[in-house]
């Protein structure tokens, strides 16, 4: 949990000041939100919240279109 | 992102096909559970059916020289059609980047270090590639030069120190398999190892010389469909009718030397040479992903973008399939299904809908 906090405020520290600087706003933004959900998920991760598995979504989509093998 | 003008020469995208193909050598042991002393020819079979479809993604690219498949995709399906279109990609190659990670992370927790938790793994994993996409494309296309060549050498060197252990009657009874499981493996080797190479389609762009494309992508897939066939005639022959039983053939068919009691323990080879190919396949699927990412955000430089995409890969590596036997029924059963619309029917239906509309329109743009 504290290495994941760590680590992603390592991430801010090295690359925000950079794009503030440059006035890079659109890429600040999408950053932004990419490590939010990032850093959610890997809070949740973290303390061992049980996350939905994507393969499961897709193995249920196909085994509902009945077509596998 | 250094180095994203570089521009990378035909043979090295030859070594990077060989490599990243390479990477889903893990595959071999599944194609065994299924047509067991027959998959050499059903891997034979899956070459023959994914050359047309290759042909079709390399043609693609060169029609729309210097674009990139969302550039593509929004020249074919129009800006919005494009745009959704581009995403169900982007989201399919977030989804594969994910699943390789957590291969590794696997492969690793599995067979040499079994007391090491996964998340170390893909960390440090993530990390490294996270470095060499930060390179730029050039950089992971000199680095499989090295991967490629030493892929080749380690099957060769394997099966020469093999061939005493060899019984060749282990390919009898030949023609056991139903058709269905022949179809189920030609379907499985077109999608999975050879029709990823539809991820390329974003790198093409940044090609010396793209009238060679359709020969340097058929001639890539074609190496590496031929390691692939070294590989299973190999395994079969060493270990017969026991390769139903492991889960990972290769390592198991070369923990088989020993000779003299001195040349032992080589299964290590195999599996560095998996993580090498591994790392280039995850790089370039890294890498895609990312300036797929930025593209379509419109965003100028992809570096910033590298970490955060990084940072939820490894969540989706981590809680995508629970277990091994899960992870094989999903590669047995759903896998080739789900690549299916990304590499069957989507590059072809581009091409058709590229001729039928005649683009791209006469504005100067073929160079």
């Amino acid at each position: 949990m504290i290495i994941v906090i760590l680590a992603f405020s390592a991430m801010v520290v090295w690359q925000m000041p950079k794009l503030i600087k440059e006035r890079r706003w659109r890429e600040l933004k999408y950053f932004s939100i990419f490590l939010f959900v990032g850093f959610v998920l890997n809070v949740l991760l973290a303390m061992g919240v049980e996350l939905p598995d994507p393969t499961k979504g897709i193995q249920i989509f196909f085994d509902t279109i009945k077509l596998h093998y | 992102m250094n180095g994203i003008n570089e521009k990378i020469k035909a043979s090295q995208l030859t070594f990077l096909i060989i490599s990243f193909i390479q990477g889903s050598v893990l595959l071999i042991s599944l194609v065994d559970d299924i047509t067991k002393q027959d998959s050499w020819m059903s891997m034979v079979s899956g070459f023959v059916v994914s050359v047309p479809f290759i042909l079709s993604y390399a043609f693609l690219a060169k029609r729309f020289p210097g674009k990139n498949l969302i550039e593509i995709n929004d020249i074919i399906y129009g800006n919005t059609i494009g745009k959704i279109v581009s995403i169900f990609y982007l989201l399919f190659f977030l989804l594969l980047l994910a699943f390789n990670f957590g291969d590794i992370a696997d492969f690793f927790n599995g067979y040499i270090m079994p007391e090491t938790p996964k998340m170390v793994f893909i960390v440090v994993f993530a990390l490294i590639c996270a470095f060499a996409v930060k390179r730029g494309i050039a950089a992971i296309a000199k680095a499989s030069l090295l991967t490629a060549i030493f892929t080749i050498a380690a099957v060769i060197f394997t099966t020469i120190l093999l061939i005493g252990e060899m019984d060749f009657s282990n390919f009898q009874p030949m023609f056991e398999s139903s058709a269905k499981e022949y179809l189920q493996v030609s379907h499985i080797m077109f999608c999975l190892p050879f029709g990823e190479i539809i991820a390329l389609l974003m790198i093409t762009q940044h090609m010396k010389n793209d009238k060679k494309l359709p020969r340097t992508m058929v001639w890539g897939t074609g190496i590496s469909a031929l390691i692939f066939l070294a590989i299973v005639v190999r395994d079969t022959a060493v270990l017969g009718a026991s390769i139903t039983i492991f889960s990972e053939t290769s390592y198991q068919a070369v923990r088989m030397i020993d000779i003299g009691e001195f040349l032992t323990r080589i299964e290590l080879l195999v599996a560095l040479n998996y993580t090498a190919s591994l790392f280039i396949k995850i790089c370039v699927l890294y890498f895609v992903t990312v300036t797929g990412v930025s593209q379509l955000v419109r965003a100028k430089s992809s570096t910033p973008l590298i970490l955060s995409l990084g940072s939820i890969v490894i969540v989706l590596a981590m809680v995508s399939f629970g277990s091994t036997i899960y992870r094989n029924e999903w590669g047995y059963k759903y896998a080739a299904l789900f690549a299916t619309p990304f590499t069957a029917i989507l590059p072809p239906l581009s091409l058709l809908i590229a001729k039928i509309r005649k683009l791209p329109n006469t504005g100067g743009v073929r160079q």
